[in-house]
């Protein structure tokens, strides 16, 4: 027998039969439900050739609590597609008020079709990034939570890897929040949400309302956790731009101490969310 | 590697977590084995799987095509496997973890060759033995295998070359 045929025998002798704990698999959909990074379900409607996706990721960050008393707008946010409106007028919200949301100014946001007000104490980054292995990265402002992306160069065997690698972790201390809100589009959109449609909702999902439309709404983990408390948001806001209408996704983990206060200041949010509505562009007269 | 369907890909990339889930039931023994090769440590072969399933649920979007999974996801191991013994490099006692822990490789139940083998293997650094393990224990021709190291071709058959050269070198020696 020749040596690579000793060491393949050997190796499938010993290797062959191990086997990791039962639990393993468990723990793995654990952690992964537990980092949330996305809930949707695959979406029949859209073909192979959706599956572009085009992901629109931003990120909010907040300081820790005990910035919090800083107070002031958080730097950063110069683009002209952010307003930052310290204002001490609550959010109009009733979820808001039933939650006894904090009513430190707000900062308003408003992009890509999606009008809400946040916590002005909060830090904004702002990352578009296309998945569809063009990058297009913009940083707005200091935080946290970051995407950062690293080019993958495949050596000349290496036919399958390419483009760019962009983790999207959150990276929330205790007594932090963070939210993430994502654009979803091809496979990732789920479309028109139909509250009656029950069996669209996995386990743990519930029917709310966000912004007059019909969303659903998840909650995992706690907040004493280490993973911290999930909350997410699958929204649909209709006729929201040329293209029709957007999918989004707002997932926010929340890590005690201060848990209650995090959680009214986002529920605040997701209560004063409103959608655009895309009207076209009035005719120009154009010069005979 | 198990085939896996190309919708269930297709779903999990579309952020379907019951989709994800099934592959990590679908690709967890396989992995862990291949994990296992290269780290030689039950523990540290399953913090290798977990992570490498971390990171494909967090890049799966960057996953062109569903047929690329079985590679992708192959390349996602080695890489977590690689990066254990490189955060907790330890000097062990070259088999007896493996032999306390896994069925098979009891030293009453192997031929002696074939723990000294074993053992040879053991005492090589962790490229070595991934290089071994994906072609010798995954079975992978050479061009998959370079994948899988995200190496070029040329550096995968040199990479072999001395692998085997210094496992011999191993068999020489006594432990």
């Amino acid at each position: 027998m020749k040596p690579e045929e000793r060491l393949a025998d050997a190796l499938h002798a010993t290797l062959d039969p191990a086997r990791p704990l039962p639990d393993l698999e468990d723990r793995i959909v654990e952690r992964v439900s537990i980092r949330g990074r996305r809930t949707v379900r695959f979406n029949p409607r859209f073909g192979v050739a959706g599956a572009a996706a085009l992901l629109l990721v931003v990120v909010l960050v907040p300081l820790a609590l005990s910035l919090r008393s800083n107070g002031g707008p958080a730097t950063g946010e110069t683009a002209s597609d952010f307003t930052s409106m310290p204002t001490s007028v609550p959010t109009t919200s009733t979820e808001a008020t039933a939650t006894s949301a904090p009513t430190e100014g707000l900062a308003q946001f408003h992009r890509d079709g999606l009008a809400f007000d946040y916590p002005v104490s909060w830090k904004l980054n702002v990352v578009e990034v296309n998945e569809h292995y063009i990058l297009v990265l913009d940083f707005l402002g200091t935080g946290l939570g970051q995407v950062i992306c690293t080019a993958v160069t495949p050596g000349p065997s290496d036919h399958f890897v390419s483009g760019v690698e962009c983790p999207m972790d959150f990276k929330v201390d205790p007594g932090q929040v963070e939210i993430r809100l994502e654009q979803l589009v091809g496979l990732a959109d789920r479309g028109p949400i139909d509250p009656k449609d029950a069996k669209a909702l996995a386990s743990g999902d519930e029917y709310v309302t966000v912004g007059g439309q019909p969303a659903i709404f998840r909650a995992d983990g706690r907040a004493d956790s280490a993973s911290g408390l999930t909350l997410s948001w699958t929204l649909w806001a209709p006729e929201n731009s040329r293209f029709g209408g957007t999918s989004y996704l707002l997932t926010a983990i929340i890590k005690a101490p201060g848990d209650a206060q995090m959680r009214a200041q986002v529920e605040a949010l997701t209560a004063s969310i409103q959608y655009d509505h895309y009207q076209s562009p009035a005719p120009t007269a154009s010069p005979s | 590697m198990v085939a896996i369907a190309g919708n269930v890909v297709l779903a999990a990339r579309s952020g379907d977590a019951t989709a994800f889930a099934t592959l990590v039931h679908v690709e967890t023994p396989a992995a862990y084995r291949l994990a296992l090769s290269i780290v030689r440590s039950p523990v540290e072969a399953e913090d290798a799987v977990q992570e490498a399933f971390l990171r494909a649920w967090r890049d799966i979007r960057s996953l062109r095509e569903a047929e690329l999974w079985p590679a992708w996801f192959r390349r996602l191991i080695v890489r977590s496997a690689l990066d254990q013994t490189r955060r907790r490099p330890r000097v062990r006692e070259v088999g007896l973890e493996l032999a306390a822990e896994m069925p098979g490789l009891e030293p009453a139940v192997q031929p002696a060759d074939r723990l000294e083998l074993i053992a040879a293997f053991d005492r090589l650094a962790p490229d070595d033995r991934a290089i071994l393990a994906l072609r010798f224990f995954a079975d992978l021709e050479l061009p998959d295998a370079a994948a899988a190291l995200g190496i070029p071709l040329g550096t995968a058959k040199s990479r072999l070359h001395r692998a085997l050269e210094r496992l011999r070198a191993q068999m020489r020696q006594e432990p």
